[in-house]
């Protein structure tokens, strides 16, 4: 995306955003996470944008899980991470999920992976940059 | 895709589409919350800043008004010497004080008896107060010192130019940057190169034995906004006996 303005990345990042925030809570099982590595996914593609816009759901969806996971990681250092934070309300909708439910047996890779082929339509070479 | 696979994908999709979605105001990144601590050190940063800028400025309006040394220092110019109206250095016995004003400018050639020039500091130092003085540092000019020298120094002419220099009445000389035994011996504008040198610039014929040999220092006067050039700091011979060669400045 030589051509990319911020009005242009706005655009494609708002309709991009319901899916890939949905599926980063998949993942995550954490909501304020899931949005913290979307805004920093976002500032990023600001700053680095895509090589191009065929997949802005998928590349998102990278990036942000990166960001998520460097959360995830600082916070485990600080100590008070846990897998399924009981305050959220994303993880009792998930456990009410049939899909939720069968989430939270995998590991998180497994969950980003899974959530990527499934509901994002992920193939086997995307899946391999997870 | 296998009918499982889609049915899975169904499955994800009919599932996690029901994950509630954050307020739309949330969807861009807020304005990043700045605490007290981070407010308080911006604002002792700016403070530091605004008081470092007003100090700079302080000392430097001391400076120039009190008339104290200046070190200028201009880029060295490889540029040949401009044709242009020599204004003629005065040898007035009243010596001018630096005096504030539009600053002016002193420029002329360099040469070193060797097939190079070493690099120099060219000084203007004011003849009323040694303390004020300007300078210029010149790069090395000519052969690599490890290649044999088969010729002068190529390409235009050596120069300097001191820049920013205050109006008054100046010596002008120049000594070796670098530490060689002997570096302590200065070229000078002097009475020589008035004298003998430059009215036999060009010319093929020697400059002649009876050029009274003469190393003494020529003031050169800097009017305000004018440059003076010509003034040629290439009289390597104060250290002949009988003539005197003026202290490095430190």
């Amino acid at each position: 995306m030589p051509e990319l303005t911020v009005k242009r990345w706005e655009e494609l990042y708002d309709r991009a955003f319901p899916q890939v925030y949905r599926a980063l809570v998949a993942a995550t099982l954490d909501r304020e996470r899931a949005l913290d590595g979307l805004h920093d996914a976002f500032e990023e593609g600001l700053q680095h944008p895509p090589s191009d816009d065929r997949n802005l759901e998928g590349w998102l969806y990278r990036v942000a899980l990166r960001k998520t996971r460097r959360g995830l990681l600082r916070a485990l250092r600080e100590g008070f991470a846990t897998d399924l934070p009981a305050d959220d309300p994303s993880a009792a909708v998930l456990q009410r999920l049939e899909v939720g439910r069968l989430l939270a047996l995998l590991t998180k890779r497994q969950r980003a992976i899974v959530v990527a082929h499934y509901y994002l339509g992920f193939r086997n070479r995307k899946l391999r940059k997870l | 895709m296998p009918d499982q696979d889609k049915d899975l994908v169904h499955l994800f999709v009919r599932d996690l589409d029901e994950i509630e979605l954050p307020p739309r105001d949330r969807w861009r990144l807020a304005p990043r919350k700045e605490s007290l601590v981070m407010k308080t050190s911006r604002y002792v940063l700016y403070a530091t800043a605004i008081a470092a800028v007003l100090v700079v400025a302080l000392i430097a309006s001391f400076t120039l008004r009190g008339g104290n040394q200046v070190a200028a220092s201009p880029s060295p110019t490889i540029a040949a010497i401009t044709t242009s109206p020599t204004p003629t250095p005065t040898a007035a016995t009243a010596s001018p004080t630096p005096t504030a004003g539009p600053a002016g400018a002193i420029t002329g050639a360099l040469s070193y008896p060797s097939e190079f020039i070493p690099p120099l500091t060219v000084y203007a130092v004011s003849v009323a107060d040694q303390n004020v003085l300007f300078s210029v540092d010149t790069p090395r000019f000519g052969a690599d010192p490890s290649v044999q020298p088969t010729a002068g120094p190529a390409g235009p002419r050596p120069s300097y130019t001191i820049a920013g220099v205050t109006p008054g009445a100046y010596y002008v000389f120049a000594f070796r940057r670098d530490t060689v035994v002997g570096n302590d011996i200065p070229a000078l504008y002097s009475r020589f190169v008035v004298d003998c040198m430059q009215p036999y610039e060009g010319a093929q014929k020697p400059i002649p034995s009876s050029c009274p040999n003469d190393h003494t220092l020529v003031q050169v006067t800097v009017r305000p906004g004018e440059t003076v050039s010509r003034i040629d700091v290439t009289d390597w011979n104060c250290s002949l006996p009988g003539s005197t060669c003026p202290p490095r400045p430190r």
